[in-house]
């Protein structure tokens, strides 16, 4: 499980999380955005992360209410096809935007 | 150069080396005066900067320093901590720099031009404090610059007394760590037993229902429970929840939907009015606390054979009838994930031998030599013609216990599973 951080712009996030995203990476994952208070819309990439599991939904899930309470968004993008079957499964993909791409996620952000 | 020449050489460089030693000797007495009644009264355990002043003072004296300084890392609960002697001569912030510098580098780092309080520059000879095997801090000793340098022996001073504190700092975070696992494992002990509280001891006994049930709990305590109630209309409710996480916290958390969902169905609601209830009463806490619950519940009419069932974030409910199975799976998001979400109830009718069965991801996030079970997994496992309700549960924790060869339940393992019968007392729950 790795995780790369970019910032295409000062209040955008990107996290590109490959391989396993469960309990052992929720500390990393929300202190991206926790130490960085500028930060008003994140982009999870997912279309390398292998599996997710409850505590990694639940990730999701704080980042989604932390953008909205900045005033910002949270969006997945191309998430992989175990991913997908997941967030279906769990009616996570309710909750979520979901788009097929990060620049198309990145387009979105630049709207807000 | 001639033979006396050569001897009145000698004989001064033997003067100065015996002068030199002399000096030597006196230092070493002044450090030794010192470090005796630090070995002897310095506490058992450093827990702040300032169990460790007596530490530097001595070094102080010994190296005959004008200024002295310690500083500890962030460890556990406590901050950083930077003391020095004389009370703020020189500044955390301009010594930052050396002392990153002293993590980086070496167990020794020599620093220059460092400004005290009123501006004078001043040189500093620092250590790193080791604590097992990690920094724990460091301890410099200063001068004003142009006095003189520091040497070999205000180095091996330095370090030599920087190791002692050090070996205390050992003592206390073997002493902290001890601690808290012991507070820690009292803590999950007593998350177990409130887990476990909350697991029914035995099933319903209903004419016309055979329900069956276990829990396995993981090694660290998950946030798995399942439940049952008797509704005010003769149906009988049951449910399964998973609370994403483990330890105290999710215990706890799955006490109180369990308790919620309990009292919300004993005033006879839906299933689906039921999750939408209990989401709108935790939606607040599960944000505020970054959690998260899936909830799977299911209410049968004995008399009619009528099912509902909601489902919110959870694992497919498998329902079998005529040896067919279909997926019933989540109209909803877990509970705390949207604000006044309802999910969408699925309706059936029982028919005779038709098998419900919930569980929870502990089982089917079970790890194979292909991949996760899965709930293909599970319907695998589950052979033609089971009789009852108990020899479903207990056929599919065998196979998981099969898979696990032996190793720890990593999340808590709970399934449920009904059947109907037209045999009155049917039960064997």
């Amino acid at each position: 499980m790795e995780m790369d951080i970019s910032h295409p712009s000062d209040s955008t996030l990107v996290l590109n999380i490959r391989g396993r995203f469960d309990a052992y990476m929720v500390d990393k994952v929300k202190s991206s955005w926790q130490s960085r208070p500028d930060i008003k819309n994140i982009v999870v990439d997912l279309s390398e992360t292998t599996f997710i599991d409850s505590m990694g939904l639940a990730t999701l899930i704080s980042g989604l209410k932390e953008a909205r309470r900045r005033g910002g968004i949270l969006l997945v993008a191309n998430p992989a096809e175990m991913v997908q079957v997941i967030l279906g499964l769990t009616a996570m993909d309710r909750a979520l935007t979901i788009v097929p791409t990060v620049e198309e996620a990145l387009s979105q952000v630049t709207d807000v | 150069m001639t033979r006396s020449d050569s001897l009145a050489e000698c004989q001064a460089r033997i003067r100065e080396l015996e002068a030199e030693l002399d000096d030597m000797t006196e230092s070493l007495a002044q450090a030794w005066d010192q470090l005796v009644p630090f070995l002897q009264e310095t506490p058992q355990q450093a827990e702040s900067t300032q169990d460790i002043i007596p530490v530097l003072e001595s070094i102080m004296t010994a190296v005959d320093a004008e200024i002295g300084a310690v500083y500890l890392y962030p460890h556990n609960a406590r901050p950083a901590e930077w003391y020095t002697i004389p009370s703020m001569a020189v500044n955390l912030g301009v010594m930052q720099p050396h002392l990153d510098e002293l993590a980086h580098e070496s167990r020794l780092h020599r620093g220059h031009h460092i400004p005290s309080w009123n501006g004078t520059p001043t040189h500093w000879l620092l250590t790193s404090i080791v604590a097992g095997d990690q920094i724990a801090g460091a301890i410099g000793v200063g001068l004003t610059e142009g006095r003189r340098e520091f040497n070999a022996y205000d180095v091996r001073t330095l370090m030599r007394m920087t190791e002692r504190a050090a070996s205390q700092i050992v003592v206390t975070s073997l002493a902290e760590s001890r601690a808290r696992e012991a507070q820690l494992a009292h803590e999950m002990q007593i998350a177990g037993l409130i887990q476990r509280s909350i697991q029914p001891a035995v099933g319903p006994s209903i004419a016309g229902l055979d329900v069956a049930a276990d829990w396995q709990p993981a090694a660290t305590v998950g946030g798995d429970a399942w439940g049952w109630v008797m509704q005010p209309s003769g149906r009988m409710a049951c449910f399964v929840l998973d609370v994403a996480g483990k330890g105290l916290p999710a215990a706890l958390a799955a006490v109180s939907l369990h308790t919620a969902i309990m009292m919300t169905l004993r005033l006879d609601r839906t299933p689906a009015e039921t999750l939408g209830l209990v989401n709108d009463m935790f939606y607040d806490a599960y944000t505020e606390a970054g959690i998260l619950a899936t909830a799977t519940l299911i209410a049968i009419d004995p008399m009619t054979g009528e099912i509902e069932q909601a489902n919110s974030g959870h694992t497919p409910t498998l329902f079998c009838r005529s040896g067919v199975w279909h997926q019933w799976t989540a109209t909803a998001p877990p509970i705390g994930v949207l604000l006044e979400t309802v999910p969408e109830p699925q309706y059936s009718v029982f028919h005779p031998d038709d098998l419900i069965v919930c569980y929870s991801d502990g089982l089917s996030e079970i790890e194979t030599a292909s991949g996760l079970w899965n709930t293909q997994g599970i319907l695998q496992a589950i052979p033609q013609g089971i009789s009852n309700a108990r020899q479903l549960v207990n056929t599919i924790l065998s196979a998981a216990e099969e898979l696990r060869d032996g190793a720890p339940i990593h999340d808590d393992q709970t399934m449920l599973t009904v059947r109907f019968t037209d045999k009155p007392g049917g039960s064997d729950a």
